[in-house]
This record gives structure tokens, sequence and C-alpha cells, in this order.
């Protein structure tokens, strides 16, 4: 769309390519006759009912709105509580916290190479002293908790502030704490696909252990949650996000009920984080295909019989990779339409991002813009009246027959590549990833998908309005670090020695859950990368990463 | 980016992610590249940069044009060019901006990514 079009071309102007958002070819119009072949009872069932093609729950959003949660991380724990309570005085009704790039690769904020990434990406997390800053003032047991936060101080430390409340563990709601084992995420936040590899066996075992001492202790936590949106981001197809990270629950769970725990705990305790973008209905159809698929695996595969065990529970984050930088307030719209794909689909949890996601984690205001979408979508559109108000329109019905054909023939493409893991190792897997990724800018370069703002609509750079962004500031990010180093200099070293001792022990043994010894090191003012190091040292792994600190003790 | 790049008809030495400055630079020399790429996600751009840029410099790499792409700013791309950085490509340049830049350097180009 240059600016030699003329008037009679923009009015005459196609705004299609016949084919969905991932190149689903689609008819003009539905009609009965293209879902003839659909079963109400069998493929459909109503919201709450076997196999929740509908929904997981028969009330849907009138019984209670899907948790308005956005992912929370800014430069130190400081304003990272100012920042969770700023939005949930404005209506955040859950929380989700995110650390920095050092901690997630699970090193200090004092280690040489995190050095100018501190508090970069999300919220540094060194100790247990973080977690409470980070806390400090948010009920504990009124807000439900996501800690996509993976470091091994962030669980044990917000339940040693549980304790510290005097909350009773049973009463805690949220997410996080574990990783579903997997021989390597295709896509990790900020990982290396090589660690997963040499601590596979020992975390799969540690994971079972973990488990079942949660369902126990913590019956309203969910250890982990099932990344599909990292893997979208990559550029595959809806089919494919939901194929991968089904594979992955599968052969994960088959692992652990093979360790000989009941298959209706292990689905009961799975949860997912799926990404949303911006082709409504074929999200729409992906999250509905995905549920019934989801179900009835569950049930004829691996045996679970107790229904509300079978409901795929679902977090969504609206499409990162989908925000452009050139006109950047524009990916507001985006991030609405996304959103409204994901309730249409019927998610349980929402964050949608916030408009300057291409360039920095959100200011204040990105943040509450963001929220206010959600608020506005929860409150005036009217789509949390109707449970699955798209039920039974032919083209959502058919898309999602459609959706559920290929999502099947790639989990049988898995299967024959020798399931997850060896599709994994075999490369089957990165290379699915490349081709899409590759695909996406083809398709952008050669102007087969219109984006607005970036092949069509395109204004000069220097024309651009330059948006405000966050930065974090250095001198705030230095005084935390000088902290955390005088912190480890002002601790009893006796105390961190011993925790660390008995956890590294726990590891080799390798026999029970690590999380009553990772709440010792936390209690003793261990710090995330010696907790993992020392992890690791049981397992006999490097202590560092990084390959450049040894053991401090 | 290395995929693109190859299909483009270069030869490329991916290092990953976790680098550091000094790996980078060996692997520049031992390769005698002919450019170096390093990508930005998360805001630390900056940092590393004005590192990698006066460790170029130190070991008598300075010759090798330096190029940055990912989540960079506009705001920030005068000040990377004036520490040595050669040139920016941020999210959402094509990729054949990239691929004519590297070209029209001189000869076969093998960058380093």
């Amino acid at each position: 769309m240059t600016e030699s079009s003329t008037m009679k071309e923009k009015h005459l102007e196609v705004g299609t390519r016949g084919k969905t958002w991932c190149g689903v070819p689609v008819e003009p119009v539905y009609r009965p006759g293209d879902v003839k072949n659909l079963n109400y009872e069998r493929d459909l069932g109503d919201p709450g009912q076997y196999p929740f093609t509908r929904g997981i729950y028969s009330d849907m959003y009138r019984g209670r709105l899907w948790s308005r949660r956005l992912i929370t991380g800014c430069a130190t724990p400081q304003a990272t509580n100012e920042r969770l309570k700023f939005l949930l005085a404005n209506g955040e009704s859950a929380i989700n916290i995110i650390c920095d790039q050092p901690t997630q690769v699970k090193i200090d904020p004092d280690h040489p190479m995190a050095a100018g990434s501190v508090g970069c990406a999300g919220v540094p997390i060194a100790c247990v002293n973080d977690v409470f800053a980070i806390m400090d003032g948010i009920p504990l047991d009124q807000v439900s908790t996501m800690l996509t936060a993976m470091t091994p101080v962030a669980f044990p430390s917000y339940l040693l502030l549980a304790e510290k409340l005097g909350i009773p563990f049973s009463s805690l709601r949220g997410t996080g704490g574990a990783r579903v084992p997997s021989l390597a995420a295709p896509v990790c936040a900020y990982g290396g696909r090589e660690w997963y590899k040499s601590e596979f066996k020992s975390e799969l075992k540690e994971f079972v252990e973990r488990l079942v001492y949660l369902a126990k202790y913590l019956p309203k936590w969910y250890p982990a949650s099932l990344n599909s949106y990292n893997i979208r981001e990559t550029g595959v197809t809806a089919a494919e996000e939901m194929a991968f990270i089904m594979c992955n629950a599968f052969e994960a769970m088959e692992l652990i009920i093979g360790h000989g725990v009941d298959p209706n705990l292990v689905a009961s305790k799975m949860a997912f984080t799926c990404s949303s973008m911006i082709d409504i209905f074929e999200e729409v159809a992906k999250f509905r295909a995905a549920r019934r698929i989801w179900a009835r695996t569950l049930k004829e595969r691996f045996g679970v019989t107790n229904t509300g065990a079978m409901r795929m529970k679902v977090h969504v984050n609206t499409a990162g990779v989908l925000y452009r930088r050139q006109q950047a307030l524009i990916n507001i719209s985006r991030g609405a339409y996304s959103a409204l794909a994901a309730v249409l689909g019927g998610c349980q949890s929402l964050q949608i991002a916030s408009y300057d996601e291409a360039i920095s984690i959100p200011t204040d205001e990105a943040a509450t813009i963001a929220l206010r979408t959600e608020q506005i979508l929860a409150h005036e559109t009217g789509v949390a009246n109707v449970a699955d108000p798209l039920g039974g329109s032919y083209y959502v019905e058919a898309m999602t027959s459609k959706m559920e054909e290929q999502i099947v023939d790639l989990i049988e493409q898995v299967a024959s590549e020798g399931g997850w893991t060896a599709a994994l190792e075999s490369g089957w897997v990165d290379k699915r990833l490349e081709t899409g990724w590759l695909n996406e800018q083809k398709d952008l370069e050669n102007n087969e998908k219109i984006v607005v703002g970036v092949n069509a609509y395109t204004i000069p750079e220097e024309e651009d309005r330059e948006i405000n962004f966050y930065r974090p500031e250095s001198k705030s990010v230095d005084e935390y670090v000088n902290k955390v180093r005088e912190f480890k200099k002002t601790r009893s070293q006796e105390d961190v020695k011993r925790a660390l001792r008995s956890l590294r022990v726990a590891a080799e043994k390798g026999d029970e859950s690590l999380l009553p010894y990772e709440m010792e090191c936390c209690r003793a003012c261990a710090t995330t990368a010696e907790i993992s190091g020392a992890t690791r040292m049981g397992r006999g792994l490097p202590y560092d990463p990084m390959g450049v600190l040894e053991y401090p003790f | 980016m290395a995929s693109f790049l190859r299909a483009a008809g270069m030869e490329v030495v991916y290092l990953g992610t976790h680098n550091t400055a000094d790996k980078v630079i060996a692997a520049a020399s031992q390769e005698d590249v002919d450019a170096i790429g390093l990508s930005f996600q998360g805001g630390d751009h900056m940092h590393h940069l004005s590192g990698m840029t006066r460790l170029l410099r130190e070991s008598g790499l300075g010759h090798i044009p330096l190029i940055a792409g990912g989540n960079i700013p506009r705001q920030d791309i005068s000040t990377l060019k004036g520490m040595g950085v050669a040139e920016v490509f941020t999210t959402g340049k094509p990729m054949s901006a990239i691929i004519d830049y590297l070209n029209n350097m001189g000869e076969k180009p093998e960058p380093t990514v």
C-alpha cells in the first residue's frame, strides 16, 4: 500500500490473502455442510463437560473472570514491589514475577558475566531478602502468584515468607517452583540446551518427588507451567505450538507415571502458558481443539478417570513477537485483538504484552494500558457474558476440526521420530522452529503477509514518534549489587556452608524432594548461584554454569 | 539469522548465547572474519557494546566491522556508532538490508554471529 495507490485502489483493497495468519486456506463462507460430521455430545459437549472443547468450566467468565495477571519484573526488588502494588491497586487480580537475565541462568548479580545485565528483562533475585522485598505488603493468601522466575531461591523464599506471616501453605495459590522435565526446552527464555541434557535424569526424579510433596502440602499450587509461548515466538504455526507442548507434556507424564505417581494426580497438576496471536478465529480454534485433544488423550491413553483432571488449564501471554517498533503505539490494538482471541478461546488467565515490549520491559503507563485493555474486554465488550460464544459457528467449528487434524498429525510425526526427546536430539524440532522463523521473515519481505507499519502504511523513521521507554536506573542497580556483596559477607558463613552441604548430599542421593533443603539454604541466606551450584555439584556437574567461578566454600 | 545469512551464500561462525567478549574476539581472530554481528534482547546492549568495541581495538581487531542487532532503541544508535559500532540493524529491518550491507563491505564476507 504505497502512496501511489489511487483512491479507487484503496476502495477496492482486499483485506485478505485467503489464508489464516499461519497459512491455513479458508473459504469465503462456511455453511452447515462444513460441519455435518460434528456430533455435539462426542465432539463438543457443553462448557465444563468432557471433552471440554467449549471451555473447562460450565459458567466460564460469568462465574469468575480470567485472572488479569501482568508479567512484572523491574530493575530492583524494591522497584518491582512498587510496580506490583501499583498494578494491584489498578485492578490486577493476580501476579506474575519474572527475573532478570543473570538470575534466569542462575548466576548471582555480582558474577563477572552478570555485569550490565542485572535488572534487564526482569527482577534480580539473589537471596531470600530479595523475595521478601518483592512481596512486601502483598497478601500471599489472597493473591495468586505465578513465579515465572525460575531461580531456586524464589519459591522456597516465598514459602519462608508465608511461614513468617503465619499463612498456612494449604491456602497458597499459584504456579511455579519447578519445571516439567524435558531433555531441553526447544526455546528457553534465556537458557541453554546443554544443561538440561546433563541434568535430565536427576531432574526428572526430583520433579516426581517435588510433585508429590507439593500435592500434599500445597494442594492449590501448580508446580510448573508447560510453556508453549516461547515456542510460538519463533514463528511456528498455531498447530505446531499446541502439538509440541503436548508432546512434551505427554512424554513427561509417561515418565512421571512410570515412577509410580497416580495419573489423576499428575494430570490435575498440569498447567499451560500459551501464546495468543492475532488471527482471532485461528487462535480460538487452536484453544478449542487443544482442549479436546488434551482431554481425550488423558482419558484414553493415560487412563485418567477424574473428569476434572482432564481440564486443560491455560494462562495466556499475548504474543510479543507480533509487536513492531514502527509506530509502536499501534501495538496496543494488536494486544487487544490477541486478548480478544484468548478470551473467546476460553483462557483462565491473561497477560497482554505492553506496547513497548519490542523495546524494553514496560513503563508504568504501558503496563496500565495493557491492564485497562483487559478490563475493557471484561466489562464493556460483553465477551464475559456467555461461555464459548463462538460455539456453533460454522467457521469456528470447521476450523476447530481442521486444527485438531493438524495437531494430531504433528503429534503422530513426533511419535514416528521416536518421541519428543528423540525429536529434540535429532534436530527435527529445531528444523521446524528454524523453518517457522524463516517462513515468517520471507512472508513479510515478500509482502505475502501484510503487517501495518512494517510493509504497508509505513512512515519515514524520522517522522515516527519516539516513545518513552523503561531503562534500569544504573544507580539503583549498582546499589543493589553492592547490597548483595555486603549481604554475602555479613551472613553466617557456617550456616550457609552447612545448609548447602545438606542440599548437595540430598541432590546426590536424589531420592527426595530438594525443596525442604532449598528452604533451609534460603533461611541460611544462601544465594541463587550457591543453591543452584550446590545442586549441580551433587549431580556431578561443575558449580558455575558459566565455568568461571569456583565453589566459594 | 545464521540460517538466513548462510542461505545468502555467506559463511557463518555461530557462537550461540552466553558469550563473553573474549570468546567472540578469540573466534573472530581465529576464523579471520570479515564482520562480527551481536544480537541483544534484554536492554544490556550499551554496556556490552562499549566493552566490545574497546576490546576489539585493544586486540588489534578494530578494523573488523562490528554490527549490532535486536531490541536496540533508535535513540541509542548514534551513541553506539560513536563508540565504534559499524551499523545497527534493529528488529523490523529487512534481512535483505543486512545482506546488502555485508555484501558491500568487500569480498565474500565471513561474519561471526
